[in-house]
């Protein structure tokens, strides 16, 4: 194998003594004062997106143990995304896959980052790739979710926790582990909704982001999946969900009848 | 003649400018530039508030993750995005700086390449290959550096060699230029002069922060120096105006205080006899 050049050798001792400063020298024709500069704009930088996109989770887990984190972060993970608001993402992938715990971590760790991350997410991601999905499908507002296929938001998740992720805070760090079904969704006026669910509804939620199906008819299947066809209650909960969903914000409307071919 | 992809002076447009700027048009502000990392896939409010700027405005791509100095590979699904978000936005040009920002992975901030022979044809290599992908020139730009390691050639002669052998143009950052003659000693007016006029595409001011006499730190966040306002005048008497966009990204003042610094621009500019809103067409 051809060794590689002096200046990318060079480039790579710089680029992982910023990364690592206490595992490797810095390049010897560079002194300290100098090298600092460059130590703490790369620190600061990455630390202030983290911040940004998990600041509940950095209050509760405190500061010295946050920047330990933040520097395993940046000096082990390999950032694959040139894309600011995905530094997130890549964070979430390391807490996931790289993240060596230590016992004093809270169990819900993980679960409150996807959650914090899942509200930046909501917030930016495209409706679709082209950005238009209103000039594709014609919807209105009023109409019978029922006898109508919804519309639903186009930016939309459902998540099931095992703990209440949505009510961590500093004032209430250590809640009792509970099933949370949580959906995160864009509104009509583009702000972000929250709504809590349960794990039936979830399922409603899947089917609904799936199929062209009217509302009834996303009812009846749901049932028939999970073997309550039917059930009676069922339906009417199934019902009361949709109109629910409506008065939220997380179905928009009505798809209209012309524009479904 | 020269010729610029905009005209006169121009303004960075940062995510907290979005609010503060909505009825600011584009008779105070000439020209605006985004990160376009900042804004390819992002969608809802911001998607749709970007939008009405790139409807407004004339616009330029100043980029921070092409890395073009880097030892990792080009990120070419990448550049195809910058292509086609330029081309969704009627962006007029791409630039990026003449450093390198990821080392098995991205750093997300600026290193400074090793000024040898060996990396002049390492980073000509790689411009090609985005200019080939772009479709047009790259616009790459002189870094403020705090160190330079692995030093065997001048800046100067460093960032000649590469617009040279790649026949890309410049982004010249006057704040930069006024940053490393304090930082690694040498005259900044020399420098300037030494820059060949016609691979120029538009200026860079910004206000930088001093950590010490003898070593300033390039922030953008705070405001012009005299010194560097001295500089841009000087620029401009060596190779005539030149479209100049003011860098603002942290502790960012008032709309009226960033437009007066707009209008330093503007008054400067007509000073050197630079005739506002007039520019070569076919470059955009």
């Amino acid at each position: 194998m051809l060794s590689k050049p002096k200046f990318i050798q060079l480039q790579q001792t710089f680029a992982n003594h910023i990364k690592n400063p206490d595992k490797v020298g810095r390049p010897q024709d560079v002194d300290d004062r100098h090298m600092r500069i460059y130590r703490d704009l790369f620190f600061n930088n990455v630390m202030g997106f983290l911040n940004s996109a998990f600041p509940v989770l950095a209050e509760i887990i405190g500061e010295q143990r946050w920047h330990q984190i933040g520097r395993d972060f940046f000096s082990r993970h390999h950032n694959k995304t040139p894309y600011f608001l995905q530094i997130s993402a890549e964070f979430l992938s390391y807490l996931k896959h790289e993240y060596q715990g230590q016992a004093s971590d809270p169990d819900y760790m993980y679960e409150l980052a996807h959650y914090e991350w899942l509200e930046l997410y909501v917030d930016v991601e495209p409706e679709d790739p082209s950005c238009n999905i209103e000039a594709d499908v014609q919807w209105q507002l009023d109409g019978d979710v029922l006898t109508a296929i919804p519309f639903l938001s186009p930016v939309v998740e459902g998540c099931l926790y095992q703990y209440p992720v949505h009510q961590i805070s500093v004032q209430n760090p250590s809640p009792e582990a509970r099933e949370s079904a949580l959906i995160v969704y864009r509104k009509r006026d583009d702000s972000i909704g929250f709504a809590e669910s349960n794990a039936f509804t979830l399922q409603l939620l899947e089917l609904l982001k799936q199929q062209s199906m009217t509302g009834q008819q996303l009812i009846d299947t749901l049932l028939s999946q999970t073997g309550l066809a039917g059930n009676e209650a069922a339906y009417h909960g199934g019902k009361q969900t949709l109109e629910q969903w409506r008065q939220l914000g997380i179905i928009w409307g009505v798809v209209v009848n012309d524009s479904v071919t | 003649m020269p010729s610029y992809p905009v005209s006169g002076a121009g303004l960075g447009l940062r995510r907290a400018l979005l609010g503060p700027l909505s009825s600011v048009g584009p008779e105070q502000i000439d020209f605006m530039e985004v990160a376009p990392e900042n804004w390819i896939g992002v969608g809802g409010r911001l998607g749709k508030e970007f939008r009405r700027y790139s409807e407004r405005f004339d616009f330029l791509c100043h980029g921070l993750s092409l890395s073009i100095g880097s030892p990792d590979p080009l990120d070419i699904t990448f550049i195809q995005q910058v292509r086609d978000f330029m081309k969704l936005h009627g962006i007029k040009a791409y630039s990026e700086h003449l450093s390198y920002c990821s080392s098995e992975g991205h750093m997300y901030d600026l290193m400074p390449i090793p000024f040898t022979e060996e990396a002049v044809h390492h980073v000509a290599q790689r411009i090609k290959t985005v200019q080939d992908i772009i479709e047009q020139p790259l616009i790459i730009e002189n870094v403020s550096a705090y160190a330079q390691p692995g030093k065997e050639m001048e800046e100067i002669d460093f960032l000649k060699a590469v617009i040279d052998e790649s026949d890309c143009r410049l982004l010249l950052d006057v704040n930069n230029v006024f940053v490393n003659s304090t930082n690694h000693g040498f005259d900044a007016k020399a420098y300037l002069s030494k820059i060949p006029t016609h691979k120029i595409s538009y200026l860079h001011i910004a206000g930088h922060y001093e950590e010490a006499h003898d070593l300033l730190v390039d922030t953008h966040g705070a405001e012009v120096k005299q010194d560097v306002w001295d500089l841009l005048d000087f620029t401009y008497q060596q190779h005539g105006v030149i479209p100049t966009l003011l860098e603002r990204d942290f502790n960012i003042p008032s709309v009226p205080e960033l437009l007066s610094e707009v209008d330093v621009i503007k008054r400067l500019q007509l000073n050197h006899g630079g005739s506002m809103g007039e520019y070569d067409a076919k470059q955009a």
